[in-house]
């Protein structure tokens, strides 16, 4: 008799074990089963399109010492976008390279079916070259996009810049790739995004184009400058990623030559503090800047890793 | 056919395989002692800026401290994992924190008000550890604690000595202080590839000779006894600000004693 209670206290904790482990396997992994489609945009913001400064009150972004903007061509490319668990599922998406001009709207770039409806914590994409096999999603100039895949760039933005006065062209093309990794969702702070269950999720690529522009890195109270790029415009009124490299980060000269100060008369240091930069000129700060732009749903940082 | 009476061991050495398998990878994760020293073996007596000053520093201080070494962001074990699902990652970006979140093998938490031009290795003393792979040290740069000001001159940073380019030259002296704003008082990305084990010294250097990379001397304007003075509205001031929290500033080795090689 006791032997049997025994058995049974024994049966019955090892189903009890068997009943945590597989509450807990469900937990962390496949707690559903069906299906949801994810729709994948991408955007430069209202900056892409309509410049700066833009927005109004505590949300309106402009330059510091007076310019304005407006970009003619945000090209993007994109090798990949990627989800996985933090058990370590991937949704095994079928994305393929894609190439992009933000300054024309925002682009749908991918729809996948058939992803299974679960949250995956983890979001990724790549900046990286276009190929010739890359999808145009919203009509890339074909002799812009050629440039692309000729030089390698993934990134490349141009426009023009105007104190009010004088206007300057800037032209600046990227070479990068950048592994985005762990996006936060900007939309509801949590670790990447939730398929629904028989539903759609919309989610998007968000490029802040606003980093190219900052004073620092070292703080969030960054501010958006153009007189030193201005001062680096080349005989054709140019500027170039390469025409920055004329400028020190710290001994920053304004267009007649004379160090750029603020405020009490406190000269300007751009300050990349945690970025990891090749060298201490503007060239080295831009291309470091533009590692930091991808983001998620708007404001949803990512992790990134330059290769 | 699977005997349930025969589940409960089954479960149970499963469960424990598993356990250790997340636990233990090599002495990963255990708690060890070392040491912790200072050294300025960077910094010569005289050395030439990027923008060609020959510089003679006599002085060179610096509050530092506390200072980490952290394991790297994907660590790959189910710890790190779960760790990295249950809290918050920052990412970097403006003014956000690249290694919040990340697990700190080692900290040296006190301030030290560092001769950078000592020939001598400065012991700070023995510290608990976790043992494992490092990948990184942050280093920040505080304000002198009540201890520490004196050497300082109540600054972050503190130099003395003579610039020369050509014919010009310029006795330099002044304090570096770093405002509070976000990231600005911690230098981030010190490389450190090592794994951090018992009886090992972990040895933090300062190279003073990188503080004045892009500085103009001659753009000093006010003296004080034939001295130039390094205000905070001066050229120099804002080149040594980027360098004094540059990685090129600081270098990090952890020393393992022949028998625990």
């Amino acid at each position: 008799m006791n032997e049997n209670r025994e058995t049974k206290r024994a049966r019955f904790s090892s189903w009890m074990v068997l009943l945590g482990i597989a509450s807990v396997a469900m937990g962390c992994g496949d707690a559903t089963g069906s299906d949801g489609e994810v729709r994948v945009d991408l955007s430069g913001e209202e900056a892409a399109t309509v410049g700066y400064p833009v927005g109004s009150g505590d949300d309106g972004i402009a330059f510091e010492d007076g310019f304005t903007m407006q970009f003619s061509k945000v090209l993007v490319a994109f090798e990949r976008f990627s989800l996985s668990g933090a058990d370590g599922a991937s949704a095994e998406l079928d994305a393929d390279p894609i190439v992009a001009d933000l300054s024309l709207g925002n682009p749908r770039g991918w729809v996948f079916d058939g992803v299974r409806s679960r949250r995956w914590e983890d979001v990724q994409y790549i900046y990286a070259p276009p190929t010739m096999e890359s999808r145009n999603v919203n009509g890339v100039d074909e002799a812009d996009l050629m440039e692309m895949v000729e030089n390698g760039y993934s990134i490349w933005i141009a426009g023009t810049a105007s104190d009010g006065t004088e206007s300057y062209e800037f032209d600046i093309r990227l070479p990068l790739r950048v592994l985005n990794i762990g996006c936060l969702n900007g939309v509801d702070e949590t670790d990447g995004l939730v398929v629904p269950n028989n539903g759609v999720v919309n989610a998007e690529v968000t490029v802040h184009l606003d980093h190219f522009f900052f004073d620092t890195y070292a703080s969030d109270d960054a501010r958006l400058r153009f007189e030193a790029w201005a001062a680096v415009a080349g005989e054709d009124g140019v500027i170039t990623l390469d025409d920055l490299a004329s400028q020190s980060l710290s001994d920053l000269r304004d267009r007649n030559g004379d160090p750029i100060v603020e405020g009490e008369g406190l000269p300007v240091v751009y300050d990349p503090g945690p970025l990891e930069i090749a060298g201490s000129n503007l060239r080295d700060y831009t291309v470091a800047a533009a590692t930091t732009t991808g983001h998620f749903n708007g404001e949803g940082h990512c992790d990134y890793i330059t290769e | 056919m699977i005997n349930p009476n025969r589940l409960p061991p089954l479960a149970f050495v499963v469960s424990f395989a598993v356990l250790a398998f997340a636990a233990c990878g090599e002495t990963e994760g255990s708690v060890v002692v070392i040491d912790v020293a200072l050294e300025a073996g960077g910094t010569p007596a005289s050395f030439t800026t990027d923008t060609g000053w020959t510089v003679e520093l006599e002085e060179a201080r610096v509050a530092l401290g506390p200072f980490y070494a952290f394991a790297p962001r994907k660590e790959g074990d189910a710890v790190a994992m779960l760790r990295e699902f249950l809290l918050p990652v920052a990412r970097a970006h403006g003014g956000t924190d690249p290694l919040n979140g990340r697990r700190v093998r080692a900290e040296w938490l006190r301030q030290v008000a560092f001769d950078a031009m000592s020939d001598e290795t400065v012991e700070l003393g023995a510290i608990e550890a976790e043992s494992g792979v490092v990948e990184t040290v942050s280093v920040t740069l505080n304000p002198p604690d009540a201890a520490n000001t004196s050497s300082t001159n109540g600054h972050h940073l503190y130099a003395r000595g003579v610039a020369t380019r050509d014919d010009v030259v310029v006795p330099f002296e002044g304090g570096l202080d770093i405002p509070d704003e976000g990231l600005s008082r911690r230098v981030e990305n010190i490389p450190l590839d090592t794994f951090l084990d018992a009886g090992g010294r972990w040895v933090l250097t300062v190279d003073a000779s990188a503080w004045f990379e892009g500085a103009q001397f001659d753009r000093l304007t006010e003296q004080e006894d034939g001295v130039y003075l390094i205000t905070p509205e001066s050229q120099v001031r804002g080149a040594w600000l980027l360098a004094a929290r540059n990685t090129r500033a600081y270098s990090a080795r952890f020393d393992l004693e022949e028998s625990n090689e």
